[in-house]
């Protein structure tokens, strides 16, 4: 229960005045202070924080304008004498950038250039080193080491599609060749182009093709029997050394 | 750079052929009779493609790759 009278709070009031009477001089000496520490913190009247305020500040400035050694002021410096070009490189750049980049013209006659048939591809093959030479998504063609043939196969063809082809060596004087129906449909073997293999996973070798005589000049052809929208291959294989690297030219018509 | 795996193949003691690719490392184009005088070495010492190697047998009947150079050319 609250048992504080108005006859007490008067007391309280008139200790109150009696403490702030007795303590005038305290009080102005405190809001004094007071108003020399606002002064101080507020820079507008001497102070070791206002000099020293000064003092970093002018040391800041300095460093900034570069009137004042610094790391700062060093690294400028050194690197001050980095920037620039010479006359002769500033002319090499103007007469490069007349040079670099092309027309959009010109992107779209390389690209059309690009697709354009016959396209080639050409390579030199060790004689004796076997493997894939050749693949377009249609047909692959490997060169085959132990007989010394091209070979080919079949990756994207109608089941009923024929490919014709054969073979052309010139050696010396001497010529042979033939020339048939090859396969049909897609292969699950390499073929040659040199017998009909009908079967997926024929691949019948006639040896009187193999490429094993010096100075020859071969010439290859993959053809579709009766199919408008297939490719057409002619490769020719020039050797010098039959033991030597030979040139292998695959020339593609149409797709 | 790592190095392209080369297969090379021996027939009588000399390279019949080499290849970069496992799946034509093998005798399917080789007479039958002749298969048992093959064998097939992966990554010999020192051949890049360009050289010859023959196999050489020593005293204990080991077979070891020997790298030699292609002799100059000759007319057939």
């Amino acid at each position: 229960m609250n048992t504080h009278s108005v006859n007490d709070d008067e007391t309280d009031i008139d200790a109150l005045e009696t403490l702030t009477t007795s303590h005038a001089s305290s009080i102005s000496t405190i809001n004094s202070s007071i108003t020399t520490i606002n002064n101080k913190l507020s820079g507008s009247s001497s102070s070791g924080l206002k000099t020293l305020t000064t003092t970093n500040l002018n040391g800041i400035n300095g460093i900034l304008n570069h009137t004042t050694d610094s790391n700062l002021k060093a690294f400028v410096d050194a690197n001050s004498a980095k920037t620039g070009i010479t006359s002769v490189q500033s002319n090499n750049i103007l007469n490069n950038n007349d040079k670099i980049g092309i027309t959009l013209s010109q992107i779209s006659a390389i690209s059309a250039n690009t697709n354009r048939y016959p396209q080639f591809t050409n390579l030199k093959r060790l004689y004796n080193q076997d493997g894939d030479i050749y693949n377009d998504g249609k047909i692959k063609f490997r060169w085959n080491s132990t007989y010394r043939q091209l070979m080919f196969y079949v990756l994207d063809i109608g089941a009923s599609e024929y490919l014709t082809g054969g073979v052309v060596k010139n050696e010396g004087s001497t010529r042979t060749a033939v020339h048939t129906y090859l396969t049909q449909g897609e292969s699950t073997a390499y073929k040659y182009f040199t017998t009909p293999q009908t079967g997926a996973s024929q691949s019948i070798v006639n040896s009187t093709f193999n490429l094993t005589t010096s100075y020859s000049r071969i010439e290859y052809f993959l053809h579709p029997y009766n199919e408008f929208a297939y490719p057409s291959y002619r490769i020719t294989i020039l050797i010098g050394s039959s033991s030597g690297y030979h040139q292998i030219s695959i020339k593609k018509f149409s797709d | 750079m790592s190095e392209v795996d080369k297969w090379l193949i021996f027939l009588n003691d000399e390279l019949l052929f080499w290849t970069e690719q496992e799946e034509f490392a093998n005798y399917n184009d080789i007479k039958e009779e002749d298969r048992p005088n093959c064998l097939t070495l992966k990554n010999v010492a020192g051949f890049t493609g360009p050289q010859l190697v023959r196999l050489i047998t020593d005293a204990s009947g080991n077979k070891t790759p020997e790298v030699y150079e292609r002799p100059p050319p000759q007319l057939d």
